[in-house]
């Protein structure tokens, strides 16, 4: 009698330390809101970029193209491709009969596109030797004005849904930074504020991933 | 005397037996527990790892609630919004009443909603 009473026991003690429901507490980077929803979209078409200041040195339209390319093929789990369209068409998001026009693929996807602007200015900051700073053999003379270069890079980027023409997203990003090189060239601020206008880009297209609470179970 | 060293080896000897399938029984459940490697996979960020395991366990055993669970969670971090409400749902289907999954869902919940006015004011 005893020992059945053990051998129920025992087949509890290795029915709960087997079957039991333990959870745990995790945190768990759930990605943000995004017009684009998972499956949605299986292919980008990055085209070309309409730039209002173009020169022959520093063709920014087609760095920024470029590197969205290389960017987006990293990042986005269908396929990139690149897409020449005519110089006159870049950045014409509400043209929808042609972005209708043009073939997309086979699947659903979307055309990149967007207008680039990008301004240099020129500020004057007005130095000032701190008043109780100490005469002294190492003291700088700061008194006057010096020259500041203002650099301002915006985008304004539409995604174009192929076949329909119509405008899923469209955003206009700006970057600003200034230089205390008056006679830095705009690529060197190009490629310092590129990377900005990226993550910037890439929160509002894929969703920006925001730690949360869960629980899992691990049996 | 003798009687009471008998009962005394027998206990210990069954406690041994026990302690034995306890361990042996149990860790080899969990090696294959697609759970359980789940589990593991998601502690490593593999999280489409996760999403393989979780769907077998479900596969396996389509009336577990923990791996619903589970599996909504992996659909969510993927961002697989439909995936991850279908099963929070069928989860509580099965077990209405508990906390962890309900929880989850509240949140999964709260998430859609913010959405969903994101969408409409876009």
């Amino acid at each position: 009698m005893k020992r059945s009473k053990a051998i129920v026991a025992a087949a509890c003690l290795l029915q709960l330390a087997c079957a039991g429901e333990s959870a745990r507490k995790i945190r768990v980077g759930i990605p943000g809101y995004t017009p684009l929803r998972a499956g949605d979209v299986g292919e980008i078409y990055v085209t070309a970029f309409k730039a209002d200041e173009t020169t022959a040195e520093f063709d920014v339209g087609k760095e920024l193209a470029d590197y969205l390319f290389v960017e987006l093929t990293r990042k986005f789990e269908g396929k990139v491709f690149r897409r020449s369209i005519p110089a006159d068409k870049a950045g014409l998001a509400g043209d929808t009969e042609f972005w209708k026009a043009l073939p997309g693929g086979s699947g659903p996807a979307l055309f990149l596109t967007g207008t680039i602007l990008y301004k240099e200015e020129v500020r004057k900051a007005l130095l000032e030797t701190d008043a109780k700073e100490l005469d002294g053999p190492f003291r700088q003379e700061k008194k006057g004005l010096s020259e500041r270069r203002l650099y301002t890079f915006a985008v304004d980027l539409a995604l174009i849904r192929a076949g329909t023409g119509e405008v899923v997203l469209r955003k206009e990003f700006k970057e600003t930074s200034t230089y205390p090189d008056p006679n830095l060239p705009f690529s060197y601020a190009y490629y310092e504020l590129s990377p900005h206008f990226k993550t910037k880009f890439f929160q509002a297209v894929f969703g920006d991933e925001r730690l949360q609470e869960r629980y899992l179970f691990t049996r | 005397m003798r009687g009471m060293m008998k009962r005394t080896t027998f206990v210990l000897l069954f406690a041994a037996v026990v302690a034995a399938l306890l361990s042996a029984g149990c860790a080899r459940t969990l090696r294959d527990d697609p759970l359980r490697l789940g589990f593991r996979a998601s502690e490593g960020e593999r999280w489409d790892e996760a999403v393989l395991r979780w769907e077998t366990a479900v596969e396996r055993s389509p009336r577990s609630v923990s791996a619903r669970n589970n599996l909504a969670v992996a659909y969510e971090k993927k961002g697989r919004w439909e995936d991850a409400r279908r099963e929070y749902e069928k989860a509580l289907e099965l077990d209405p009443s508990n906390t962890y999954v309900k929880d989850n869902f509240e949140r999964f919940q709260e998430n859609l909603d913010a959405w969903k006015d994101a969408d409409e004011k876009k």
